[in-house]
C-alpha cells in the first residue's frame, strides 16, 4: 500500500461524483481550447500576411464601400519600383447554403502565379487555368469540405452581382499552406466580365475590388504606396494602399469585439468549474473529517494531510483536462472548418499544439484552485476539537 | 512513565472560560493497564489527549517516558505520536475504502521500512489480534468486534510503548467488549505495553491495573 493507493481509492469512493466533475471538467476545457484557437488563428493569418514586398490597394474608405476602376492597374504598374500586380474581385459565390462560405475571388490569371508565389501553385495546373476559360484554382479546404475533386464542375450563385451563377470546371488546388490560402476559389476575370455583359448599361463591368502589388524591395514600399495614393488621390475612387500586414490587422479587427466577447464567454466558463470543482472537493473532503482526524493522531502531519487532499483534486483536474484538451485538439483540426460569415476566416479552427498543452495547464490551475482551500482547511483541522465531534 | 503534574487545560468558547481540567497530577507506571472513568464531561477525553500528545495542556507538565510534551510543536508531537502511540477509537475509524492489511499499514507509510518489511509487520500485528485470514476483507466486510481489532492492529503495527483508548467498547456488545478488553490485557501483559483507556464501561475493572476517576475536570481519587 502508499500514499498512491490511498488518493486512487479515495477517487473511487464515490464514482458518479468523479465521474461528473471530471466530464465537467473536460468539457469546460474542451470549450476554452476551442475559444482560445481564436486569438492563435488570428496570429496564424498575420503571421502568413507579412510579405515584405507586397501592397494591398482598394477603395480609400474600405473594401466594403467601393470599388476601384480596373484601369487603375495599369497606372500602377506604370509606378517605379512596381514588379508585379495582380487584381482581385470579390464574388461572394455560394455553393450550397451561404453559412457553408468560403472566398471567392476573380483574378488575374496571367499574373496571379508571380504575385502570389508563395501559395505555391503546380506549375501544370496554372498553366491550364491560363488556359481554361471557366478554369478554378480552389484550396485544398475547401474541395474536402464538399468532396470536390479535380475535373469536377461546380456551379456558384451569387447575390453580389446581379445573382448570376457561374459553371466552373475545376482544374487544380492550392496547397494548405496558410488559413486563407487554403480555402480560396480563385476564377478567371475574363469569365466573370463576360458574365456581366449583360448588365453593363449599369455600370457592372470594369471594377475590381482591390490590386495586389509587388514591389522590387521592402525599403520602397512607402515610396510607392504614397505615390499609388496620390496618383489617385481626387479622382471619384481614391485609393488607400496598405502593407499586406496592415490590411489583414484592418481587416481582422473587425472581429476584435466577437472574440472577447467570447474569450470572456470562455473564462466565464472556467471561473463556473472551478467553483464546481471547489465545492466537489469541499463536499468530499467535509465527508472524510473523521479520516482526516484519524490521519493525524496517527501522525500525519499538515503537509503530507495537505498533499494527499490537493492530489486527488489535481488528479481529477488533469484528468479532466487531458480528456478535454486532446479530442479538441484532434476534433478542431479535422480540417473540414472553412469561413463562416459570424467570424470570417477565423472560424477555421486550426488549434496549435501550444493551446492544447494551455488547455491542460488550465485544467490543472482549476485542480490546485478548486483543491487548496478544503485541502488546507483540512490539514488544519484542530485533531483534539475534531475527535470530539466524531466520538 | 507517564507523569502528569499539575495539569490544567481551559478551552475559550468567546468570552467564557471552559476548564475541562484543574490541576490533575497522576503517575502511570510503565506496563500498567489504567483506566480513566468519570460522568460525561469530566475531563476524561481531555486528559487522555493531553497524554497522547494530541492536545497541549494550558499550564502544568506531562511527561511520557522521560519526553515532556509541553512545548512541541505541532509537527514535533505528530512525530512523537507516529513513533510513540497507537491509538484505538470508540468508531474504530478505519479508512472504507482500504482492506484491513491496508489500514493496518497506514502508520508505516510514515516509517522508512520497506514494501516487504511493512507487510511483515502488518502480518504480525494481524496474527496478534487473530485476523490474518480477515486481512483482505474492507471494514464493511467485518463485525463491530473485527473492526475494532483491526484498529488495534493498527495501533500496534509500529510497535509503540503506549496505547491510548478512547471507549474501545463502547459500541460493542457483551462478547466482543470482553474479547477486546482481554486483548488489550495481552498486550499489556505480554508485550509489555502501557494501556491508558477512556471507558464508561463497569466491566473494565476487571481488567485494568489502576483507576482514575475525574469529575468536573479533577481527579477524585486513583486506585493502585
Amino acid at each position: 500500500m502508499s500514499t498512491w493507493t490511498l488518493i486512487r481509492r479515495n477517487l473511487g469512493r464515490n464514482r458518479t461524483r468523479t465521474i461528473l466533475t471530471t466530464l465537467a471538467i473536460a468539457f469546460s476545457i474542451f470549450l476554452v481550447c476551442a475559444v482560445m484557437t481564436l486569438p492563435s488563428v488570428r496570429d496564424s493569418i498575420l503571421a502568413h500576411s507579412s510579405n515584405g514586398r507586397r501592397l494591398v490597394v482598394h477603395h480609400k474608405y474600405g473594401i466594403a464601400y467601393g470599388n476601384l476602376p480596373v484601369a487603375y492597374a495599369q497606372r500602377v504598374r506604370n509606378i517605379t519600383h512596381v514588379v508585379g500586380l495582380n487584381h482581385l474581385t470579390w464574388f461572394g459565390g455560394i455553393y450550397t447554403e451561404a453559412k457553408d462560405f468560403f472566398p471567392s475571388y476573380a483574378v488575374d490569371s496571367d499574373t496571379v502565379g508571380e504575385t502570389l508565389g508563395e501559395y505555391q501553385f503546380n506549375p501544370t495546373e496554372l498553366d491550364l487555368f491560363q488556359k481554361t476559360r471557366n478554369g478554378a484554382l480552389v484550396g485544398i479546404r475547401t474541395m474536402q469540405k464538399f468532396g470536390w475533386k479535380i475535373g469536377d464542375e461546380v456551379t456558384l450563385r451569387n447575390s453580389v452581382w446581379f445573382d448570376i451563377s457561374l459553371t466552373f470546371k475545376l482544374v487544380g488546388t492550392i496547397p494548405d499552406v496558410n488559413p486563407v490560402s487554403s480555402t480560396l476559389f480563385l476564377f478567371q476575370r475574363r469569365y466573370f466580365e463576360e458574365a456581366l455583359r449583360p448588365y453593363e448599361n449599369l455600370g457592372s463591368t470594369g471594377w475590381i475590388s482591390q490590386m495586389v502589388v509587388m514591389i522590387d524591395a521592402p525599403e520602397n514600399l512607402s515610396t510607392v504606396s504614397a505615390a499609388i495614393d496620390e496618383q489617385f488621390r481626387n479622382s471619384p475612387q481614391p485609393t488607400l494602399t496598405e502593407t499586406e500586414f496592415a490590411f489583414t490587422a484592418s481587416y481582422l479587427s473587425a472581429f476584435d469585439g466577437i472574440i472577447q466577447v467570447i474569450m470572456l464567454v470562455g473564462f466565464l466558463v472556467v471561473a463556473a468549474i472551478i467553483l464546481i470543482a471547489a465545492n466537489t472537493a469541499a463536499m468530499s473532503v467535509r465527508e472524510r473529517i473523521n479520516e482526516v482526524a484519524t490521519l493525524k493522531t496517527i501522525g500525519f502531519r499538515r503537509r503530507t494531510i495537505f498533499s494527499l487532499l490537493v492530489s486527488e483534486a489535481l488528479l481529477i483536474a488533469s484528468l479532466g483536462g487531458l480528456l478535454g484538451a486532446v479530442p479538441a485538439y484532434f476534433i478542431l483540426n479535422a480540417g473540414k472548418s472553412s469561413w463562416s460569415p459570424f467570424l470570417g476566416p477565423l472560424s477555421l479552427f486550426l488549434m496549435p499544439v501550444s493551446v492544447m498543452i494551455q488547455g491542460v495547464f488550465i485544467a490543472l490551475f482549476v485542480g490546485i484552485l478548486a483543491g487548496v482551500i478544503p485541502s488546507r482547511n483540512a490539514a488544519r483541522l484542530n485533531v483534539a476539537s475534531a475527535l470530539r465531534q466524531i466520538t | 512513565m507517564i507523569a502528569v503534574n499539575q495539569v490544567s487545560r481551559i478551552y475559550r468558547r468567546g468570552a467564557d472560560e471552559v476548564h475541562a481540567l484543574e490541576g490533575v497530577n497522576l503517575q502511570i507506571p510503565d506496563g500498567t493497564f489504567a483506566a480513566l472513568m468519570g460522568p460525561s464531561g469530566s475531563g476524561k477525553s481531555t486528559l487522555l489527549n493531553l497524554i497522547a500528545g494530541l492536545d497541549q495542556p494550558s499550564s502544568g507538565d506531562i511527561a511520557v517516558n522521560g519526553q515532556n510534551l509541553r512545548g512541541l510543536s505541532e509537527d514535533q508531537l505528530a512525530a512523537w505520536r507516529a513513533a510513540h502511540v497507537g491509538f484505538v477509537f470508540q468508531f474504530y475509524n478505519l479508512i472504507p475504502v482500504l482492506s484491513a492489511a491496508e489500514n493496518v499499514e497506514i502508520p508505516l507509510l510514515l516509517t522508512r521500512l520497506s514494501k516487504a518489511d511493512r507487510r511483515q509487520h502488518v502480518e504480525t500485528a494481524l496474527s496478534i489480534v487473530g485476523l490474518t485470514e480477515r486481512k483482505n476483507h474492507r471494514p464493511n466486510q467485518l463485525s463491530g468486534g473485527e473492526q475494532q481489532r483491526v484498529a488495534i492492529a493498527r495501533a500496534i503495527v509500529v510497535d509503540p510503548q503506549l496505547l491510548v483508548a478512547d471507549e474501545p467498547t463502547g459500541d460493542l456488545d457483551a462478547k466482543n467488549a470482553d474479547d477486546i478488553l482481554t486483548l488489550l490485557r495481552q498486550l499489556k501483559n505480554e508485550f509489555r505495553k502501557t494501556v491508558v483507556m477512556v471507558t464508561h464501561d463497569p466491566r473494565a475493572e476487571r481488567y485494568v491495573d489502576q483507576i482514575f476517576h475525574l469529575d468536573k475536570g479533577i481527579l477524585v481519587n486513583g486506585t493502585p
